[in-house]
């Protein structure tokens, strides 16, 4: 089945297995900031943008992406540059491997919330796993970033 | 998971004939427990643009079964445990793509959307097997595979849920749900029961005396009561009773 795959506004004629799923179409593709983690739905370290909502791409089959509109880090890099520097500022930045994922849950939770508080910036972001930085630098820097813009 | 085929019918009667014609079709929710099984498929049968992922308010509620869990979550005209009953189902990424029908058919008996719809006494709409209820089907399942349409209740007046896990996102050790006067309790973890005409005044442990609780590697059948019956006890406090001592 030939699919129109739409990443960060280009368009690929793209020809999944059944069983395909998007992290590892993103990753042929050359989108090499999709990390895989759990593989098991677990831990949001593979999240991208599809449609504008946030999806674990280890787990979205590619050929349900067709004429949808796909996001990843590579996608929205002043703004990835943007919560970087806020997380950087914070003292929370540590091996990065969940960073991509991260920066596309701060993304999508922008998206849908205006001013939101430390309760629903902790309660949106609870699915992106972190294995250094222990939470509390990160969701500091995402509401002082809130708070400047 | 291992599929040989993705197919996308014309219609539902194509679906269900499609569906029951393989013995290893099976038809697509947001395939997150699918994507989890060490199964072979012959067909995934996507029927995503043919069912329903609408939410109906009125005296009676209709939610389509394509419906995600986050629209549940988020749709604040819904009853507030249903609400209450997806927040914390993994995160924000796998509520967009878990959706009602998916939780509902597969019976998870440690699913908290669930026990609500089993307090709620919702009705299921299948496309061949017609109007079945939530209890029932939650008991018995259906002798032959269908396509599930919607999910159906009359509009509680008061309505909670509340659960018990050790980590944020995990999956609960303990669930309970109110509707009126009507409690489930989920993840005993065997599949959710219901208590009618509870009497609320009475004391947790009063209340739940005679439900079985049952032991797994998350938690004793000792420890389940006991979570349960401070959780029901916390309920019971939302809803202006109890909590002296
Ligand atoms: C990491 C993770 C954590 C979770 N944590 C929790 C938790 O804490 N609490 C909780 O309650 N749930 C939890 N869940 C389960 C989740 O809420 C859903 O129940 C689950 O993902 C199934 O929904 P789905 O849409 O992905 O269904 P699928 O995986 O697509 O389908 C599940 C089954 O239902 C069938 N099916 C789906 N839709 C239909 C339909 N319309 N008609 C007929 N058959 C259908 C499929 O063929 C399959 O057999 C978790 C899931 C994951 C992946
Ligand atoms: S790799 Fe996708 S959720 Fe962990
Ligand atoms: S910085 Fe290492 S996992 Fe998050």
């Amino acid at each position: 089945m030939k699919i129109n795959l739409i990443v960060n506004h280009n368009h690929y004629d793209y020809y999944p297995r059944p069983d395909e799923y998007l992290i590892e179409s993103l990753r042929k593709l050359g989108f090499q900031s999709v990390k895989k983690g759990c593989d098991t739905t677990s831990c949001g370290v593979c999240s991208v943008i599809v449609d504008g909502q946030l999806v674990p791409s280890c787990s979205y089959l590619t050929s349900r992406c067709d004429q949808k509109e796909v996001l990843t880090v590579e996608g929205i890099p002043e703004e990835a540059r943007h919560i970087a520097e806020f997380i950087t500022a914070e003292g929370v930045d540590q091996c990065g491997f969940c960073s991509p994922g991260h920066v596309m849950a701060i993304h999508a939770l922008k998206l849908e919330l205006k001013n939101p508080t430390m309760e629903e910036i902790k309660h949106y972001l609870a699915g992106n796993m972190c294995r250094c930085s222990g939470y509390e630098g990160q969701h500091r820097a995402i509401k002082k970033m809130m708070e400047v813009e | 998971m291992k599929a040989d085929r993705i197919v996308k019918p014309s219609s539902l009667e194509q679906a269900y004939e499609i569906l029951i014609s393989e013995k290893s079709a099976t038809i697509l929710g947001g395939g997150l427990f699918l994507r989890l099984q060490k199964k072979h498929f012959t067909t995934l049968i996507d029927c995503s643009h043919l069912l329903s992922s609408e939410i109906l308010i009125g005296d009676v509620i209709s939610i389509g079964s394509m419906t995600s869990l986050r629209d549940i979550e988020t749709n604040l005209s819904l009853p507030k445990g249903l609400n209450q009953s997806v927040k914390q189902i993994s995160g924000v990424g796998v509520r967009n793509l878990a959706t009602i029908g998916g939780s509902v058919y597969g019976r998870y008996p440690f699913s908290d959307i669930n026990t609500m719809l089993v307090a709620l006494d919702a009705t299921l709409t299948f496309f061949n097997s017609g109007k079945i209820s939530m209890r029932k089907y939650n008991e018995e399942g259906l002798k032959e595979k269908d396509i599930l349409l919607e999910i159906s209740f009359r509009a509680p007046q008061f309505s909670a849920s509340a659960f018990y896990k050790k980590v944020y996102t995990d999956f609960s050790l303990i669930n309970l749900s109110v509707s009126n006067n009507t409690l489930a309790i989920g993840a005993r973890p065997m599949r959710p029961i219901y208590l009618e005409h509870v009497d609320f005044s009475k004391s947790p442990k009063e209340i739940l005396s005679e439900v079985e609780f049952g032991s797994d590697f998350k938690g004793s059948k000792e420890y389940r009561r006991a979570l349960c019956e401070a959780r029901l006890e916390d309920l019971i406090y939302t809803m202006g009773g109890h909590h002296e001592n």
